[in-house]
C-alpha cells in the first residue's frame, strides 16, 4: 500500500535522524535500524505509560484510505527530562512522525522525531544532552 | 484496578523504611562508635554516561554494554572467558537477538525482575547516592532497585539466601568507597547478551569522584564457578544536581505494554 503526502521516505539509517537508543526495557530487535520512515498523520493519543511511551496515530494513503500506526518512543521519565509531557501531543495534532519500521510488517515504528505540520517542533527525543560526558 | 495498584504501591512505599529498619536488625550489628566515617560526599542524584569510558556508546551499543578487560588490561573480544559450566548456562538463556524479540527473551530483566550488580548499572537511567550514619544507599529509579552498603564495620551475612543486589560492605580508602559484594543468587545476567554469572559471583567495586560532577565506578568481577579469570570494567556517572528520581515501576506498564510487544514480535 501506497501512503499520500509524505508518502514512505526510505533512507539510510543515520542519514535524518540519530539511531537513539529506546533503552529501558527491551532491546531494539523488532526493528530494521536500516530502514527510517517519515509518516504524516493525525494524533488519536499519545500513551505517557512506562517502560516506553507510545503515540497511537492515523495515516492516509494517496486514495483516502486510513491506517492505524503506532510509535515507540523513550520512556516518559527520560521524555520529561527533556521538556516532554503527557499533554506535549493531543488528539487531533498534525505532526509528521519519523524513525524505524518493525520487522514484521504492521503499522509500528520507533518514534525518533515528531515535529508538528505546522512548523512546530516537539522537544528532542534523546538522552541527556550532556549523557556523552 | 489502577486505584488498587496505585494503593498497593503507595504502601508498599510507606512500608521500605520498616523493611529497611527490619532487615537491618537481622543483619550483624557494626562497630558502632568505630563506624567508618565517609571521607567524600558522593551524595547526588547521577546520570550514567555513555561517554568515553569502558562501555562507551558506539553506534551498536549505545553505552549498554561494558567492555570488559582481563587481569592485565586487555579489552576482551568476542565471547568471555567462560568455563564450561558459564557456556552451559550461556547456552541455556536466550536474549534478545536478530530474531528474538523481547516478548520471547527469558532475560530476566523483562520479567521485571531485579537487575543485578553490575548490570544495573547499564540502564540509562540516574542513580541517587544517599550518605546515613553506618550506610551508604544507592536508589536506582529503573525498576526502582536499592542496594544498602553497609559501612559500619560488618561482615558479610552468613548463610543467607542468596539475593537479586547481593550483600554489600563498604569501607573508604581515602576518598573512594570500596564496596565489596557477594551473596547473589544466578539468576541476573551481567548483560543484554546473556552472559550468565554463579552465585559465587563476588563484585568489588571502587567508587569515586574524579572531578566535582563525574563518578567513576571501577569494577571487578571474580566468578570462578563462571569465568576462567576475573573481569575488569568501569562505569562513569555524571552528576545531576537539578533531577529528581521519579516514578519506574516495573511491573505495572509492563502489562499495559505487553499488547503492543506481541503485535511487533519478530516473526520466526
Amino acid at each position: 500500500m501506497k501512503f499520500g503526502l509524505l508518502a514512505y521516505i526510505v533512507v539510510a539509517t543515520g542519514l535524518m535522524v540519530g539511531s537513539l537508543p529506546l533503552s529501558a526495557h527491551h532491546g531494539t530487535a523488532e526493528y530494521d535500524n536500516t530502514k527510517t520512515i517519515s509518516l504524516q498523520g493525525t494524533v488519536t493519543a499519545l500513551q505517557y505509560l512506562n517502560p516506553h511511551a507510545l503515540i497511537l496515530f492515523t495515516v492516509k494513503d494517496d486514495k483516502g484510505q486510513t491506517a492505524e500506526w503506532t510509535a515507540e518512543l523513550q520512556s516518559p521519565n527520560l521524555l520529561s527530562r527533556r521538556g516532554w509531557s503527557r499533554s506535549t501531543l493531543k488528539p487531533g495534532d498534525q505532526v509528521v512522525v519519523t524513525g524505524h519500521p518493525v520487522k514484521n510488517g504492521v503499522k509500528a515504528m520507533t518514534g525518533q522525531k515528531v515535529v508538528f505540520t505546522d512548523g512546530r517542533e516537539t522537544p528532542n527525543m534523546g538522552l541527556p544532552s550532556d549523557s556523552s560526558k | 484496578m489502577r486505584t488498587r495498584s496505585v494503593f498497593r504501591l503507595c504502601a508498599s512505599l510507606l512500608l521500605v523504611p520498616f523493611v529497611l529498619h527490619a532487615q537491618a536488625s537481622q543483619t550483624p550489628k557494626g562497630k558502632g562508635p568505630t563506624d567508618d566515617r565517609p571521607q567524600a560526599d558522593l551524595t547526588g542524584v547521577w546520570y550514567p554516561s555513555t561517554g568515553s569510558t569502558l562501555g562507551a556508546a558506539t553506534p551498536d551499543n549505545p553505552g549498554q554494554q561494558f567492555v570488559w578487560l582481563d587481569p592485565e588490561g586487555k579489552p576482551l573480544k568476542g565471547l568471555l572467558p567462560l568455563t564450561a559450566w558459564g557456556q552451559e548456562r550461556l547456552k541455556a538463556n536466550h536474549p534478545t537477538g536478530p530474531k528474538t524479540s523481547a516478548i520471547d527473551s527469558d532475560d530476566p530483566d523483562f520479567q521485571c525482575f531485579p537487575s543485578g550488580v553490575p548490570r544495573i548499572y547499564l540502564f540509562l537511567y540516574p542513580m541517587e547516592i544517599i550518605h546515613t550514619p553506618g550506610r551508604v544507599l544507592m536508589l536506582f529509579e529503573y525498576g526502582h532497585n536499592i542496594r544498602q552498603i553497609f559501612t559500619d564495620g560488618r561482615g558479610h551475612l552468613q548463610d543467607a539466601e542468596p539475593s537479586w543486589m547481593g550483600d554489600s560492605i563498604g569501607h573508604w580508602e581515602g576518598d573512594t568507597l570500596v564496596v565489596d559484594a557477594t551473596g547473589f543468587n544466578d539468576k541476573t545476567w551481567l548483560g543484554y547478551g546473556g552472559q550468565p554469572h554463579s552465585d559465587a559471583l563476588h563484585v568489588v567495586e571502587r567508587i569515586r569522584r574524579i572531578d566535582h560532577d563525574s563518578l567513576m565506578i571501577d569494577i571487578t568481577l571474580d566468578d570462578p564457578k563462571a569465568y576462567a579469570m576475573p573481569l575488569h570494567t568501569q562505569k562513569k556517572y555524571i552528576l545531576k544536581p537539578d533531577w529528581n528520581l521519579m516514578e519506574f515501576v516495573c511491573e505495572d506498564n509492563s502489562l499495559n505494554f505487553l499488547e503492543f510487544e506481541k503485535k511487533t514480535r519478530i516473526q520466526k
